[in-house]
């Protein structure tokens, strides 16, 4: 660290001064309405090899959320803690599917939890936020999210509220800025893992999901 | 309007025909045109090679040899590059000359840019019923700009039917001495130049800069190919009453 | 394969021979620059954003000190463990150490360029301590024991034959050679080990100052498992990787992607701070940072190479390089290919003898510094590297002999002008466009080089100085 200041021809001071600069903040465009940004965030995600549902209501997103898994034959499917889902008002869900929501324990239920997330078929997260520009959403880890859910499984499921679009990456990143001290892990998904490792030729889900589906609360 | 040449060690030697045309389109365009034959080589090849006292000392007398021209125009983006992109750094340690090397390098211009941005001409009144193909030298493009002025000069030539030229963006392996330190590679370059070229089916390929056209139609004719190599003040010069 | 005690010249004729490699070289960078050149139109005035991104990493390195205190504090306040490492062996010996406490036998990698860089596989594999590559591209290219040919992807080179042949001999089995089976068999046997592994390790394009975060641009998805499982995390970071802010990282988050793969975002974007916390399912419990410095301070305060720490290794430099086009990347010999490959060798690494021949591994066409997201001026690097090896001596001595003597015949226009006479005469007379007298052009090595694949022009009679008095006449008429 010396070294660093002594090449740049300062004392060891200069470390805890923090430098002038005059930061220009990115030119943003106008922001869109919530129709556009559902189509945008739609098109582009769809453009990665990710499957968009819009759904009219909590009632409708519930069934076809079901709907779809049950046609998936998924036999084990892995959540987020029930609590955090309590936007979406499900009900249905945690008795017609096969599924274990996260709940916080011991670290021997953690340990348990892992294993179960390490052979579920399906994962199914909710999105803090989209991102219209890029097809992209945010997960932050935390106490009720769990960061496997969104990783480890064959099929990724995420819920996303319309409300929680934005319409760029640059905004996406200033909302998470905007929520104090980071997560220990935040990671923006857009679309299915991929790979052109082998000729150039593209496949999906080498090491993450191979399907990511997101049901959209457009109500 | 007082022009003064930098012919450039390559074209003064082994391609006169380009300087020729190059002052007959510039007297038609009502130029004075000027030529000091103090003058011989901008010092590049040494510059890129790591050789900077080497080049400072060309390139010193090429600085006396221009000295006192009014707009010196050249027919190489290359050069022209290396006098406006480089002497101010080549002479950056001498405050007087750095001065005499920027102001030079303020006053040089690359025949085409020459004409379309100081001349403010486009059509110079020559015919050519030909299809051609340009190539966008790499200096001329990257370093001073020359980007869209050759293409607009070619779309007046009567006659002459432009063809695109695929991966026009990438260097044909001339490199200056690059080509003879590293020929294998220079020459797979060349080689995938050529492929485009004559892909683009056109009789001619036109370049702003010898030591491009020097190589690609080196490579060409060994390889048996017919399509002529024309620096764009040949094209610019011909099909006129006066020739 | 083995070139280590090839020249550049002898490892690029080899590369040249390759027809297979040449054609899947240009079609992946043809892939990979017009995915650029569509996505950054989709941004709309790239240019503005280049400059931003120019302006951001020049400011963070000319101020390297400052930042680099605040992330350090930021991340140990996260409860990170921040480990300096002034060069490839003091950083092995870290992540070895790290291995050793946690006794750790299996460490899964994410691709890192540093661990390349700093050779940590076999440092591990000296200490009994398994480095299993998990990128596919990086694990076929680790099953071939070679070396990654390019930046992002690592193995280009490898038909999906020879990639088949590799699995079956690793699988003990026979395998189909499409992409989805080849794909599934690294997707299962990989994800075994992911869930057996003791330690990840990773490398980071972008640290935050300012929250102490770590991030990573991923597509595969291993970036986040070997994030995720292990219980160790260990990250391998370049000490320039910093940016000050999230507002920052924004900017560079545009530019990073597009310029490298031509995606807007890649499938991943991990944003990284601390250990997992206390109510967490799942995440590392404790997260080592190493911060390498290995010949990059040295170039701080140097004004014609301070900028090679701009770099944020997008390889958008290799895609539109038509030297890197024709040889691909191991021809370069380095850890780092193509153009940013041709710098960083040297100065990273200035004791090793291909650091002096790299600079000549360019045509000096300028399409590195046109397509560097931060405007890094690439080709005026190679010339300062040319012109520090020349000042070394280190060309032949008939370069330098050759180099000498033109320069006094072109600084005196007189000399030069007879010069030119006699040398277009000899030319005329003898070898003329060198189709006859070929044995006496190819006694000379300059025309011999030349000579190999072209032919000369044809020398006129008088130079453009001889036909100026008559040219002058003419306006007079």
């Amino acid at each position: 660290m010396s070294r660093v200041s002594q090449r740049l021809g300062r004392g060891p001071e200069a470390r805890l001064e923090e430098p002038k600069r005059s930061w220009v903040p990115p030119l943003e465009p106008s922001p869109l309405a919530r129709a556009e940004l559902v189509a945008q965030f739609s098109s582009e995600l769809e453009r990665v090899g990710g499957a968009v549902q819009i759904c009219a209501s909590k009632a409708e997103l519930e069934t076809r959320l079901i709907g779809f898994v049950l046609d998936s034959l998924a036999r084990q499917v892995v959540s987020f803690s029930k609590r955090s889902f309590a936007l979406f008002e499900f009900e249905r869900i945690w008795s017609e599917l096969p599924i274990a929501a996260w709940e916080r324990g011991s670290e021997e239920a953690a340990l348990e939890f892992r294993a179960t997330v390490a052979a579920a078929d399906v994962g199914l997260s909710i999105a803090d936020l989209g991102v219209a520009a890029t097809g992209s959403m945010l997960f932050r880890a935390g106490p009720q999210r769990p960061r496997s859910v969104s990783l480890l499984p064959r099929s990724h499921i995420a819920v996303l509220a319309a409300s929680n679009l934005v319409a760029d990456l640059a905004r996406g990143i200033a909302w998470l800025a905007a929520q104090g001290s980071p997560p220990s892990s935040a990671v923006f998904v857009t679309g299915p893992s991929r790979t052109s490792d082998i000729e150039n030729d593209l496949t999906l889900g080498v090491h993450g999901p191979a399907a990511v589906t997101v049901f959209i609360l457009d109500n | 309007m007082r022009v003064s040449l930098f012919i450039t060690c390559l074209a003064d030697q082994l391609f006169p025909e380009v300087g020729v045309s190059m002052v007959r389109v510039l007297r038609r365009l009502g130029c004075d045109v000027h030529f000091a034959p103090e003058q011989s080589c901008c010092g590049q090849a040494h510059y890129n090679a790591g050789y900077v006292p080497e080049a400072r000392r060309v390139a010193r007398s090429l600085l006396d040899a221009l000295e006192g021209s009014d707009h010196v125009v050249t027919p190489s983006g290359s050069c022209a590059a290396m006098l406006r992109h480089s002497y101010p750094t080549l002479f950056e340690e001498d405050g007087e000359e750095a001065a005499r090397a920027t102001a030079l390098a303020n006053r040089t211009f690359e025949f085409s840019q020459f004409v379309v941005n100081v001349l403010r001409v486009e059509d110079v009144g020559a015919t050519l019923a030909r299809s051609a193909t340009y190539q966008p030298s790499c200096h001329a493009s990257r370093f001073i700009g020359v980007r869209s002025e050759p293409l607009r000069l070619l779309a007046k030539v009567r006659g002459l039917e432009l063809r695109a030229l695929p991966n026009a963006q990438d260097c044909c392996g001339f490199g200056g001495l690059f080509c003879v330190k590293l020929p294998a590679i220079s020459s797979a370059m060349a080689a995938e130049k050529v492929s485009h070229v004559a892909s683009s089916g056109a009789e001619v390929l036109v370049g702003t800069d010898m030591g491009c056209l020097m190589n690609i139609s080196g490579q060409m004719r060994a390889g048996g190919s017919r399509i002529e190599a024309l620096h764009l003040a040949q094209v610019l010069d011909s099909g006129h009453a006066d020739r | 394969m083995q070139t280590a005690d090839l020249d550049l010249k002898e490892r690029a004729e080899l590369a040249l021979d390759n027809q297979f490699l040449r054609k899947a070289v240009r079609y992946t960078v043809d892939r990979l620059r017009n995915g650029k050149a569509a996505s950054s139109a989709a941004l709309g005035d790239f240019e503005t954003w280049r400059e931003r991104g120019r302006e951001i990493r020049a400011h963070t390195i000319a101020h390297l000190d400052f930042y680099l205190e605040l992330f350090a504090t930021n991340l140990e306040r996260r409860g990170g463990k921040v480990h300096f490492a002034k060069d490839a062996a003091e950083a092995s010996s870290i992540c070895v150490a790290v291995a050793q406490e946690r006794n750790a036998k299996l460490a899964v990698k994410s691709k890192s360029m540093v661990s390349e860089e700093i050779e940590l596989n076999t440092h591990f594999a000296e200490h009994g301590i398994e480095a299993l590559e998990t990128d596919l591209g990086e694990w076929i290219v680790q099953l071939a024991r070679e070396a990654p040919a390019h930046i992002i992807l690592p193995c280009i080179h490898k038909s999906r034959g020879e990639i088949r042949a590799l699995f079956e001999r690793h699988a003990g089995r026979p395998l189909s050679e499409d992409t989805a089976t080849l794909a599934g068999y690294a997707r299962k046997t990989l994800r075994e080990r992911f869930l057996a592994a003791d330690i990840g390790i990773s490398g980071c394009n972008f640290a935050v100052a300012d929250t102490g975060s770590i991030v990573m641009f991923t597509n595969e998805g291993n970036g986040r498992l070997v994030t995720t499982l292990p219980r160790t995390h260990v990250v391998l970071m370049g000490m320039e990787r910093i940016v000050p802010s999230f507002a920052d990282l924004a900017v560079m988050a545009e530019l990073l992607p597009r310029s490298a793969t031509g995606q807007k975002l890649t499938t991943y974007m991990n944003l990284l701070t601390g250990p997992r916390g206390a109510d967490e399912a799942d995440g590392p419990d404790d997260l080592h940072v190493v911060i390498v410095d290995n010949g990059r301070s040295a170039q701080l305060g140097d004004k014609d190479f301070q900028a090679i720490l701009h770099c944020i290794r997008c390889g958008a430099c290799l895609n539109v390089c038509p030297v890197y086009r024709q040889i691909g990347g191991h021809a370069y010999g380095s850890v780092y290919p193509g153009p940013i490959g041709a710098v960083l060798s040297p100065l990273f690494q200035p004791e090793r003898e291909l650091a002096t021949e790299l600079a000549n591994a360019s045509s000096l066409c300028g399409a590195c510094s046109e397509a560097c997201p931060v405007k890094i001026p690439i080709h005026d690097m190679l010339v300062k590297l040319r012109e520090r090896n020349a000042r070394r001596g280190s060309g032949t001595r008939a370069e330098r002999l050759l180099m000498e003597f033109s320069a006094s015949v072109l600084s005196s226009p007189r000399v030069f002008s007879g010069a030119g006479r006699v040398a277009r005469t000899l030319q005329r007379w003898t070898i003329c466009d060198g189709s006859r007298f070929s044995w006496i052009a190819r006694r000379i090595p300059v025309l011999r080089a030349w000579l190999g694949t072209r032919l000369l022009p044809k020398p006129p009679a008088r130079a453009f100085r001889d036909l100026w008095p008559d040219l002058e006449r003419e306006v007079k008429r």
